[in-house]
């Protein structure tokens, strides 16, 4: 019994030296990540700033909007840390894509929110309808309009709800389409920057017949840009792009009906990667299909297109940036950008506004576009020719969606219409009447 | 005196039991009853996750019921964990039986190496399953075009009709392990001279099992029953990263839609009330478990 | 007869060992996917996914290691999920300690509230729990797990414990208290030496449920650098591509000593199922 009775204080005195040690190590490595995930030349122009004296007291500034996705991302942020030293010290979080919303919404409804979040100017309803996002029109427009006028007004308007600016592009961030051009000269094909959907199929069947591609087109992972893209074209033939964007298109149009029958053939033609799976491939297996010649076309982002450009090149694949393929005759294409706004409860509301001026502005942008990305600043130099047309397709961008009209309808068009026309065996009639439903919800709202 | 001693004795084992029990409700009140007394509350309220806060009465639980994708959720949910909790709980009962009457050595290599996938963090086992079920380059697929069966092969993740029981599958892959080793785990508790001794009777290994080993690891197998179908009720993360409840709402479940409801559309008082609801209708299937498994000396 | 039985006997193992062993594969065979895939080049996963690796690439491991901070993670998650377990087993025991065997009044309804809140989905109290520690200033911050954790595993934990100590005897309190020792004294030199074996069980339950948590992990970690497993996996996926190398180095440096710290304490957890801890 003493035995045991020794034993037992033994090891919870243990436990508890444990319990201490593991958390001081805790906190050491804490530190650790902290440095490593930061350039060097941050590391080292962090450390004075606590220590001296200064008059001017340091704000903290939460800056969740560091996407290390960007290569540029590194260079940037140690730039705007640099530039705002004296002032500022930035905590640069990095964005979690598949949180991002959740993210968003707990911090602000939590009362302690980020200074400055990242979220799409095209999906910023939601945060404006609720009051929760700062307008940043008097900033955009204070010593004559100076700050408005550094962006491009196309990507900058996108972020515009009723005549205010809640949200300022970063980059510009759409469909796009890029082809293998060998394949596309063994298949007899031309590459031409705009296309039709009847070219863009015949393209597919020549590639798979000529060129021996087992199949012809990759999506990006994103397979409702077919469906967003394909009404929107359809509806600006007849002049109506703001009613559709507007929900006053009735779920029973043919422009519904003729871009879901387009896309089931492609799915049924088994010429779309991997066949049966098309709808559910992942970015990386689509990238991957293309990258091995499995496809002569893939569709893609805007923003990553010279990462993918040079991928593409390191694998001796000479790939050229087209235009995304209309089912119309119109040439319009579903837009948007990345982009940061304050929330309304943001603890530094200015200094907000401050590192954003400094990020979006000439100096730092100047480093994304050297490293190849379309940027919402309009005095960065772009020198990449692919950039360069990339920057020249956005002008078909028409940033005003049907399914920007409610959260429900985002997810239905997104993620549920296609699924269920092209899989699930829904009717026309029933696509039809799930519309009207959610368009009359969303539009019942207002 | 005596009756007097024995009341002052439970006067203080009451004290002494409160007060082990203080710390433990302490913690469970706070991330447990604080949180759900502030979503009973929400769930009869409309709130959009800013200033706007109004009740609503039972709106929100009668919009679940108007919710199509709710109650294919619901019915998701429930298939998912019953038919995966049912099968992985049998499997390790069989695993089980077989690794015991293995070597002691042999049988340690297979038991730990079952148990793994229980170890695994689901989103690993996510990532791991999304290749064996890839169309195009899967484990799965290119099984089935060697044995010459190309005609099943399938997008299994995508297709309407193998969507969910590709989750069920992993579900009981991953779970399988640990009904094994607490079943296992019993049986090393029953004597081995009943063995024995029904073995001189002239008692097979089958009918061992039947008549001695099931019967007295029952109370366990019990357990295993109904803590797998909690943990699988509840799942997130296992269709988050297989499916994300997609394609469409092929595979979506409960927890999944009121993430969607709650942060997406920002019904937070809607997805409150479907957590109730789905809490009700966990509770049911839970009694229900117990009602029908339930052994004579042990009761959940 | 005799040798008649012997030999369906060893045909009997042998056809379980085959069982067994078919069983075992599907385990074995995605784990040395992960091994095999650690060695490749993102490239070549893509042209050969389920072949032998050509070149090796050793700096897989390397990357996983210091560019990802993989051990960072690890030690993040073993630091969580180890304090909670170890309060969760601490605060259970006392808790299920009292429910079985001090007059606690009203203990089937605390019982049955216990239960209850073990069926409620955990994603309803993200939002409120997330104003909670916001308020209290613990978001980011190791506490704004370990606090979660602990709470939701203690009803479970409890619930076990309690049906252990029920099916003790009687008569080991009773002569406790007869030998003149304090509530305290009876819980320490009695009790707790002869629950190790529930304790053994229920830090496995808590250990496996938490160790993959991802869902409150992601919101609560979201502002911070800390990074538990999960989440931390997640990070090569990133939004344009995944690096399948490094990943899976990461997934097999994780799963390592998983495997090797459960092949040493194998024995204790089956002991104590045996020593029974869940029998009722």
């Amino acid at each position: 019994m003493i035995k045991k009775k020794g034993f037992k204080a033994a090891s919870l005195l243990m436990l508890c030296g444990l319990m201490i040690a593991l958390s001081a190590c805790g906190s050491t490595k804490k530190n650790n990540v902290d440095k490593a995930s930061t350039s060097p030349s941050v590391a080292a122009s962090e450390t004075p700033a606590p220590s001296e004296s200064a008059p001017v007291k340091i704000i903290n500034v939460e800056f969740y909007g560091k996407i290390v996705e960007f290569s540029s991302t590194d260079a940037m942020m140690a730039e705007v840390k640099d530039e705002l030293k004296d002032k500022y010290k930035i905590n640069d979080i990095q964005v979690d894509w598949g949180n991002l919303e959740k993210v968003v919404k707990t911090g602000i409804a939590s009362g302690t929110p980020a200074d400055v979040y990242q979220f799409w100017p095209q999906a910023m309803k939601t945060f404006v309808d609720n009051g929760q996002a700062l307008d940043l029109t008097p900033y955009l427009e204070a010593d004559g309009g100076k700050w408005k006028d550094s962006f491009n007004q196309t990507l900058l308007d996108i972020g515009k709800y009723d005549g205010k600016y809640y949200n300022v592009p970063l980059a510009s961030n759409f469909s796009l389409m890029i082809v293998n051009k060998d394949l596309f000269e063994k298949a007899g094909l031309t590459v031409s920057d705009t296309w039709s959907w009847d070219q863009f199929m015949a393209a597919n069947q020549a590639l798979k017949d000529k060129a021996g591609t087992p199949f012809g087109f990759a999506s990006h992972g994103n397979p409702d840009w077919l469906f967003r893209n394909g009404i929107m074209s359809l509806a600006k033939d007849q002049n109506k792009l703001e009613d559709l964007a507007a929900g006053k298109i009735a779920g029973n149009d043919p422009i519904y009906g003729t871009t879901l029958d387009n896309i089931k053939k492609l799915y049924d033609s088994q010429l779309w990667y991997p066949g049966k799976g098309a709808l559910t491939a992942t970015m990386d297996e689509n990238k991957s299909a293309f990258l091995q010649g499995k496809v002569g076309i893939i569709g893609w982002v805007a923003s990553d297109t010279a990462a993918f450009l040079k991928s593409a090149q390191e694998k001796g694949i000479n790939a050229v940036v087209v235009g995304w393929p209309t089912m119309g005759s119109s040439d319009v294409i579903l837009g948007g950008a990345d982009g940061l706004f304050i929330p309304a409860n943001a603890p530094h509301p200015e200094a907000a506004v401050e590192v954003l001026k400094t990020y979006l502005g000439d100096k730092v942008q100047a480093i994304n576009a050297a490293a190849g990305y379309p940027t919402g600043n309009k005095n960065a130099v772009i020198e990449d020719p692919n950039i360069k047309k990339v920057v020249g397709l956005a002008a078909a961008i028409f940033p005003h969606e049907l399914e920007q009209l409610s959260p429900k309808l985002t997810d239905y068009v997104e993620k549920q219409i296609l699924a269920n026309y092209v899989l699930g065996g829904s009717s026309l009639k029933d696509v039809a009447s799930d519309l009207d439903k959610l368009i009359k919800e969303a539009t019942a709202a207002k | 005196m005596k009756a007097g001693s024995k009341s002052k004795l439970n006067r203080t084992t009451t004290i002494t039991g409160i007060a082990f029990l203080i710390p433990a409700v302490v913690m469970i009140t706070f991330a447990i009853f604080i949180p759900t007394i502030w979503n009973f509350i929400l769930s009869f309220q409309h709130w959009d996750g800013g200033s706007n806060r109004s009740w609503v009465g039972l709106d929100n639980y009668k919009e679940v019921f108007a919710d199509k994708t709710a109650i294919i959720s619901i019915k998701h949910s429930v298939y998912l964990s019953v038919t995966s909790t049912f099968v992985a709980v049998i499997v390790g009962v069989v695993l089980a039986v077989l690794i015991y009457r293995l070597g002691r050595k042999e049988g340690m290599v297979y038991r730990l190496i079952l148990f793994i996938p229980s170890m695994m963090p689901l989103a690993i086992i996510g990532v791991l399953f999304t290749f064996i079920y890839n169309p195009e380059m899967g484990l799965l697929n290119q099984f089935l075009k060697l044995i010459g069966a190309d005609s099943l092969a399938t997008a299994w993740l995508e297709d309407k009709n193998t969507v969910l029981n590709a989750v069920v599958f992993v579900g009981i892959w991953r779970i399988a392990g640990l009904a094994m080793m607490l079943c296992f785990a019993a049986m090393q508790g029953i004597p081995i001279s009943l063995l024995e001794s029904s073995r001189l009777d002239g008692a097979g290994y089958f009918k061992q099992i039947t008549q001695i080993i099931i019967p007295l690891i029952k109370p366990i197998v019990l357990l295993s029953f109904i803590f797998t179908l909690v943990m699988q009720f509840k799942t997130y993360d296992l269709v988050f990263v297989l499916t994300k409840g997609g394609p469409g709402n092929f595979s979506k479940t409960v927890p999944l839609h009121m993430i969607d409801t709650a942060f997406s559309f920002g019904e937070y008082g809607q997805s409150a009330a479907m957590g109730f609801l789905f809490a009700i209708i966990v509770t049911f299937f839970i009694l229900l478990t117990n009602r029908l498994l339930r052994g004579e000396s042990y009761e959940y | 007869m005799s040798t008649s039985r012997n030999r369906n006997t060893s045909r009997g193992i042998n056809l379980s060992r085959i069982i067994t062993l078919a069983f075992v594969l599907t385990t074995v065979y995605p784990i040395l996917f992960v091994l095999l895939t650690s060695l490749k080049s993102t490239d070549e996963f893509y042209t050969n996914v389920w072949s032998y690796p050509h070149h090796f690439q050793w700096n897989n491991y390397s990357k996983a290691l210091f560019d990802a901070h993989i051990g960072v993670y690890f030690t993040t998650s073993l630091i969580i999920v180890g304090i909670s377990v170890i309060c969760i087993l601490i605060l259970g025991a006392l808790a299920g300690y009292a429910l079985a065997r001090l007059h606690v009044p009203y203990r089937n309804l605390i019982l049955f509230l216990l239960l209850s809140t073990t069926f409620l989905p955990s994603e309803t109290v993200i939002m409120p729990l997330y104003i909670m520690m916001s308020r209290m200033k613990l978001v980011g911050t190791y506490l704004s797990l370990i606090i979660p954790y602990i709470g939701w595993a203690l009803p479970i934990t409890i619930v076990i414990i309690q049906r252990f100590f029920v099916s003790l005897p009687n008569e080991l309190i009773e002569s406790a208290r007869m030998d003149g020792c304090t509530e305290t004294q009876t819980f320490r030199k009695v009790m707790a030496p002869l629950m190790l074996p529930a304790l053994a069980t229920c830090a496995i339950f808590s250990f496996v449920s938490l160790w993959g948590e991802l869902l409150w992990a992601s919101i609560a970690l979201s502002m911070s650098k800390v990074r538990t497993i999960p989440f931390g996996i997640l990070n090569f996926q990133s939004q344009f591509q995944t690096d399948w190398g490094p990943m899976a180095a990461a997934i097999a440096l994780i799963l390592i000593p998983l495997m090797i710290f459960f092949l040493f304490t194998q024995k204790y957890f089956v002991q104590g199922l045996t020593g029974g801890a869940v029998k009722g």
